[in-house]
C-alpha cells in the first residue's frame, strides 16, 4: 500500500512538473519567447495544445516501473481500465477519451519512439503503417518517403519530447497537398 | 408433409409465445429452472467454477462484485436466477448518463485532490488511514461510471439470451457507452494465443509467457496486408506489490497477489518482449467462430472488472488465457487438458494438440534475430564495413566506396545491433547510446531509398509447441569402480538442459529447476540393498553465449541444491555425503563453426558447500575452472564433456577434480536414452540412463 501511494505522489509529482514546463511553452499560440524555445528548423512550428505532459510514461518507465502499473486496476470491481490509459493507451499515461489525432499519436510515440525512428530513417516500416492508421490516413503510401526526407525536422536531437515528434510529424503531413489530404490534417496557421 | 408443415408452424407459434412470456424474470428463471442450465458446461465455465474437494463448485474468481447471489462463489444455481433478476433491476440516474469524460484535467485534479488529503492532515497519517483515504478517493473515481448488469455482463446475457430463446425483451433501456465503446475499438476478427519465448536475463520469465492478442479488423481500411501493433493485447498478470524477487516469488507461490486482466495495445507488449527483451513472439492463430469470438469479447469486458488471486505455478497468466477460452468456446475443453502445474509452454503445447483450437502459427523476430538476419544478408565487403562502425561506434567511419544500397543495408544492421545491446540505454536521455543511435539514423535517412522489409523466416524447428515436456523421469543403472553396480532414478520438474532432445528450445541454455535423483546400490546377496540420494536439486542454470563482436557475452553457470560428491573430507565409509551446494560463476563461450553446432566454455566457478558429515568444520569454499565443450550434431544427438578443478579452503582434500561425458540421442519424441562417463579423485563411474519427458 505504501507503495501504491508513494507511486500515486511520485506520479503526480512528475506529472506536475510536467504539466507545469511545457503548458507554459503550449499554452500560448505562437509567441517570441516560444519561438526561441522551439527547435530552430525552416519550418513554421505548430505546436498541437494537449492538456498534459507525458513525461514519466515512456517505455523506459514503463518497464522500469513495471510494477506499478496496474495500480488503478486492483480493485474489485472496477472499470479503470476504461477510465485510464490501460486500454487504449500507454500504461501510466493519463487517458482522455476525448483525445484528439495529436494526443493518440502521443501515446503510439512514447511507446514506439525508437522503433518508428528506425523505420523513418529507412523510408518503411511496421509503425509507419501503425502511425498512418492512427492518424487515420488513408491511403498515404508516400507517409514513409516524406517522413524520411524530414528525418532531421522530425527528431532535431537525439533527446526530443514525444509532444515534439507527434508535432513536427503533424506539420510535415499538413504541409504536404496529398498527404494533408490522405490524413485528414488541415493547418489552422499560416506563415 | 401436412404434418411436417404443422410441425413447422407449431414451432413458430412456441417461439413468438416463449419469447413474448419471457419479457419477465419469473419466467426465465422457471425455463432456467426447467432446462437445469445452470449445469450448462459454458455457465460453469463463464462464472469460472471448478469443483472443489468436496465435488462442490467453487468459482475461482475472487472479486466479489463478480457475483449477484450472497452465495454465488459456491452455488452455481442461484448465481443465475440472482443474474437473471439484477438483468431487470431498474438502472440508476448514474448508470443511464453517459458517462462524463473523465478528462485528464479531471484526473490531475482528482490526483491532486488525494494529494492534498495526505498533506493537509495535521498530523501525519497511519498507514491504514491513508489507505482508508486513498480507498475512498478510489469510490469516488468508480461512482462517475458505475455499469448497470446488463452492460457488465455482456456474456451472461448473451448466454442466458441464447439458451433461454429469449430476445432480451424486457429488460430496462439501457445504453452500455463504455461497453460499446470497448468493442468498437477492440473490433475483434480473430484471436490468437501468443507466446514469448524464455529469457534467461529475467528470473520471473525463465518459464516464458503467453497472452491473448484479439485481431482487429481495422487494418483493412489501411492497406494490403495486416499490422499487428494496433490489434489489443489481454494479458493476466499478477499485480506485484513488492519488488523484492523473493517476497515476489514466496507471494506468487503462496496465491496472496491479486490478479487481473488487462487490456493493452499490442504494440506495447511488442516492443517490451521483442525490442526491450529480445525474445521472440509465436502467435497462434485460433479456429474461432465469429459467436464464439463475440463471446470471447464480452467475456474478456467481465474479467476486466474483477481479480483473481495469482498462483505462480497453478492459476498463472496461461492457465487464465485458457479457461477465458474455455468460457467462450467449451467445446475446447482447454483446461481440463492442463497439468496440475502449469508452465507456459506446457499450454502452448496442450493448445496445439487440442483439436480444432489452431489453424496458423506465426513468428514475429526479436531484434536480436532481426540483427542476425540483417547480418546474414549482408555480404563479405558490407559485414567488414559493418564491423569497423561496431568497433568503432561512429557512423562516419562507414566506407565511402560502398554503393548508396549497400551503404544503407550496413547503416540498417547498425542501428539494430545498437539496438540489440543497448536498449535500455536507448530510453534514457542525453545517454551515448541514443546520441549515436541519432547520428547513424540521420546518416541513414539523408541517403534516403526505402530499406528493403525484411521478412525474417520463423526457425520452425525452434516452435515452442515441438519442445519435449518439461518434465522429465529417468531411469538407469550405473556402475562405480568402488562400490559396484546401482539402479538410478530421476525426477526432474523443469525443464530442459543441453543435451535434452533441442526442437522448440533454444541452444546454449540449461534451465532445470527441482530435481531429484537417487539410487539402490545392488549389494550381493546377504547384503541389504542400500537407498542413497545423488542429488536434490533447487536450480541449475546454464546460458552459454558464445563471444562475439557484436554483443557482450554473458556467460554464467549456477546451481543450488544438495549434492552428492565423492570426497575425502567426507566422514562416511565410502566417502560420499550430499551437502548443500551453491556454484556460482561466471564463463566464456566460444562458437568456433558459427553455426551454434559447437560450443567450448570455461567459467571460473566458485563453490560453497556444507554438510554435517565433512571431516572438521562443515563448510567448505573454493575456486576454480570449470571447462568444456557441447556438440550439437543434430537436434536429437548431443555430446558433452567438462572438467572442474577447485581450490578448497578449510579442507584436508585440497584440489578436488571431476571429469564427466555424457552422449545422449532422442531415439523416439520423448524418449531419449545416454550413457555417461564420470570421473571424481581416484572414483570411476559409469551410467547408461532411460529418459522420458512428459
Amino acid at each position: 500500500m505504501k507503495k501504491i501511494i508513494s507511486t500515486i505522489l511520485v506520479s503526480l509529482f512528475a506529472t506536475t512538473l510536467a504539466f507545469a514546463a511545457p503548458a507554459a511553452k503550449k499554452a500560448a499560440p505562437a509567441p517570441a519567447p516560444h519561438q526561441q524555445m522551439a527547435p530552430a528548423h525552416n519550418m513554421n512550428h505548430n505546436s498541437f495544445a494537449r492538456p498534459y505532459g507525458l513525461s514519466g510514461c515512456g517505455l523506459g518507465s514503463i518497464l522500469i516501473d513495471k510494477n506499478h502499473m496496474q495500480i488503478w486496476s486492483m480493485t474489485t470491481n472496477g472499470t479503470y481500465s476504461q477510465l485510464f490509459g490501460i486500454s487504449s493507451g500507454t500504461s501510466n499515461c493519463v487517458e482522455s477519451p476525448t483525445s484528439a489525432k495529436a494526443d493518440r499519436m502521443d501515446k503510439y510515440i512514447v511507446v514506439n519512439k525508437v522503433a518508428l525512428a528506425d523505420d523513418i530513417a529507412r523510408g518503411q516500416g511496421e509503425t509507419i503503417q501503425g502511425l498512418a492508421q492512427i492518424m487515420n490516413c488513408q491511403g498515404a503510401e508516400i507517409l514513409g518517403s516524406k517522413l524520411q526526407s524530414s528525418f532531421a525536422t522530425i527528431f532535431p536531437s537525439h533527446n526530443v519530447s514525444v509532444n515534439d515528434i507527434t508535432d513536427h510529424i503533424i506539420s510535415i503531413v499538413g504541409q504536404d497537398a496529398s498527404l494533408s489530404a490522405a490524413c485528414g490534417v488541415t493547418m489552422v496557421s499560416s506563415l | 408433409m401436412g404434418s411436417r408443415i404443422f410441425t413447422v408452424l407449431f414451432l413458430f407459434a412456441l417461439l413468438f409465445a416463449t419469447s413474448a412470456i419471457a419479457a419477465d424474470p419469473a419466467e426465465l428463471e422457471k425455463r432456467a429452472i426447467e432446462k437445469h442450465l445452470w449445469t450448462n458446461l459454458q455457465w460453469i465455465n463463464l462464472v469460472h467454477y471448478m469443483p472443489g474437494i468436496f465435488g462442490s463448485d467453487t468459482s475461482q474468481v475472487d472479486g466479489e462484485s463478480f457475483f449477484f447471489a450472497p452465495d454465488g462463489k459456491t452455488n452455481p444455481k442461484a448465481e443465475m436466477l440472482a443474474t437473471i433478476h439484477a438483468f431487470f433491476r431498474t438502472p440508476t440516474a448514474a448508470e443511464l448518463t453517459k458517462p462524463k469524460a473523465l478528462t485528464d484535467t479531471d484526473v490531475q485534479a482528482i490526483l491532486k485532490q488525494t494529494m492534498d488529503a495526505f498533506q493537509n492532515t495535521a498530523k501525519p497519517m497511519t498507514e491504514a488511514e491513508r489507505e482508508q483515504k486513498y480507498e475512498e478517493r478510489k469510490q469516488e473515481i468508480l461512482k462517475q461510471a458505475p455499469d448497470h448488469p446488463v452492460c457488465q455482463f455482456p456474456a451472461r446475457l448473451r448466454f442466458l439470451k441464447r439458451e433461454l430463446g429469449w430476445g432480451g425483451e424486457g429488460l430496462p433501456k439501457i445504453e452500455c457507452f463504455k461497453q460499446n465503446d470497448f468493442r468498437r475499438r477492440i473490433d475483434a476478427k480473430s484471436v490468437s494465443i501468443v507466446f514469448s519465448s524464455f529469457y534467461l536475463n529475467n528470473p520471473s520469465s525463465t518459464f516464458g509467457h503467453s497472452f491473448m492478442r484479439v485481431n482487429s479488423g481495422l487494418w483493412a481500411q489501411y492497406g494490403n496486408y495486416r499490422n499487428e501493433l494496433l490489434d489489443t493485447g489481454v494479458n493476466f498478470a499478477a499485480n506485484v506489490t513488492t519488488g523484492n524477487a523473493a517476497v515476489y516469488a514466496l507471494f506468487g507461490m503462496l496465491g496472496l497477489m491479486p490478479g487481473t486482466f488487462q487490456t493493452v495495445p499490442y504494440y506495447l507488449k511488442v516492443r517490451e518482449y521483442n525490442d526491450y527483451e529480445s525474445r521472440d513472439l509465436w502467435s497462434y492463430d485460433l479456429d474461432l467462430t465469429p459467436d464464439e469470438i463475440e463471446m470471447l469479447v464480452d467475456h474478456i469486458w467481465e474479467e476486466v472488472s474483477t481479480f483473481y488471486y495469482y498462483k505462480y505455478f497453478t492459476e498463472n497468466c496461461s492457465y487464465h488465457m485458457f479457461t477465458l477460452l474455455d468460457a467462450a468456446a467449451p467445446r475446447l475443453g482447454l483446461e481440463k487438458r492442463l497439468p496440475f502445474y502449469i508452465i507456459p509452454s506446457d499450454t502452448i503445447r496442450v493448445l496445439y494438440r487440442t483439436p480444432g483450437a489452431v489453424k496458423k502459427v506465426t513468428y514475429r523476430p526479436s531484434v536480436r534475430s532481426q540483427f542476425f538476419y540483417r547480418l546474414k544478408r549482408l555480404n563479405p565487403t558490407e559485414v567488414a564495413a559493418l564491423n569497423v562502425l561496431v568497433d568503432r561506434h561512429d557512423p562516419d567511419r562507414l566506407d565511402p566506396s560502398l554503393p548508396k544500397e549497400s551503404a544503407a543495408r550496413v547503416l540498417d544492421a547498425f542501428s539494430d545491433q545498437l539496438e540489440m545491446t543497448s536498449v535500455k540505454d536507448l530510453l534514457v536521455d542525453g545517454s551515448d547510446a541514443q546520441k549515436l543511435k541519432q547520428r547513424i539514423l540521420i546518416k541513414r535517412a539523408s541517403m534516403g531509398g526505402k530499406s528493403e522489409s525484411i521478412e525474417v523466416p520463423a526457425p520452425e524447428r525452434s516452435a515452442p509447441h515441438l519442445g519435449h515436456g518439461m518434465r522429465r523421469v529417468t531411469l538407469g543403472t550405473a556402475y562405480e569402480n568402488d562400490r559396484g553396480p546401482s539402479t538410478t532414478f530421476g525426477y526432474r520438474f523443469a525443464m530442459h538442459d543441453m543435451l535434452d532432445p533441442g526442437a522448440g528450445y533454444a541452444r546454449n541454455m540449461q534451465i532445470d529447476m527441482f530435481g531429484v535423483w537417487a539410487r539402490v546400490l545392488n549389494r550381493p546377496t546377504g547384503f541389504r540393498n542400500r537407498f542413497e540420494f545423488d542429488e536434490f536439486n533447487l536450480f541449475k542454470l546454464t546460458a552459454l553465449t558464445p563471444l562475439s563482436r557484436y554483443y557482450t557475452a554473458k556467460s554464467v553457470h549456477a546451481e543450488l541444491g544438495w549434492k552428492k560428491t565423492y570426497d575425502r573430507d567426507c566422514e562416511n565409509g565410502d566417502h560420499r555425503c550430499l551437502p548443500l551446494t551453491l556454484d556460482y560463476g561466471p564463463g566464456w563461450t566460444i562458437d568456433p563453426t558459427g553455426t551454434e553446432s559447437i560450443s567450448l566454455f570455461a567459467f571460473l566457478q566458485g563453490h560453497a558447500t556444507w554438510s554435517p558429515n565433512y571431516q572438521r568444520g562443515n563448510f567448505r569454499l573454493g575456486i576454480g575452472p570449470r571447462v568444456g565443450a557441447v556438440l550439437y550434431l543434430n537436434d536429437t544427438l548431443r555430446f558433452m564433456t567438462f572438467g572442474e578443478w577447485q581450490a578448497r579452503l578449510w579442507a584436508n582434500d585440497h584440489f578436488p577434480f571431476h571429469l564427466e561425458t555424457t552422449l545422449r540421442w532422442g531415439f523416439l519424441p520423448g524418449v531419449a536414452i545416454d550413457a555417461t562417463a564420470r570421473r571424481e579423485r581416484d572414483i570411476s563411474e559409469g551410467l547408461a540412463q532411460l529418459h522420458f519427458y512428459y
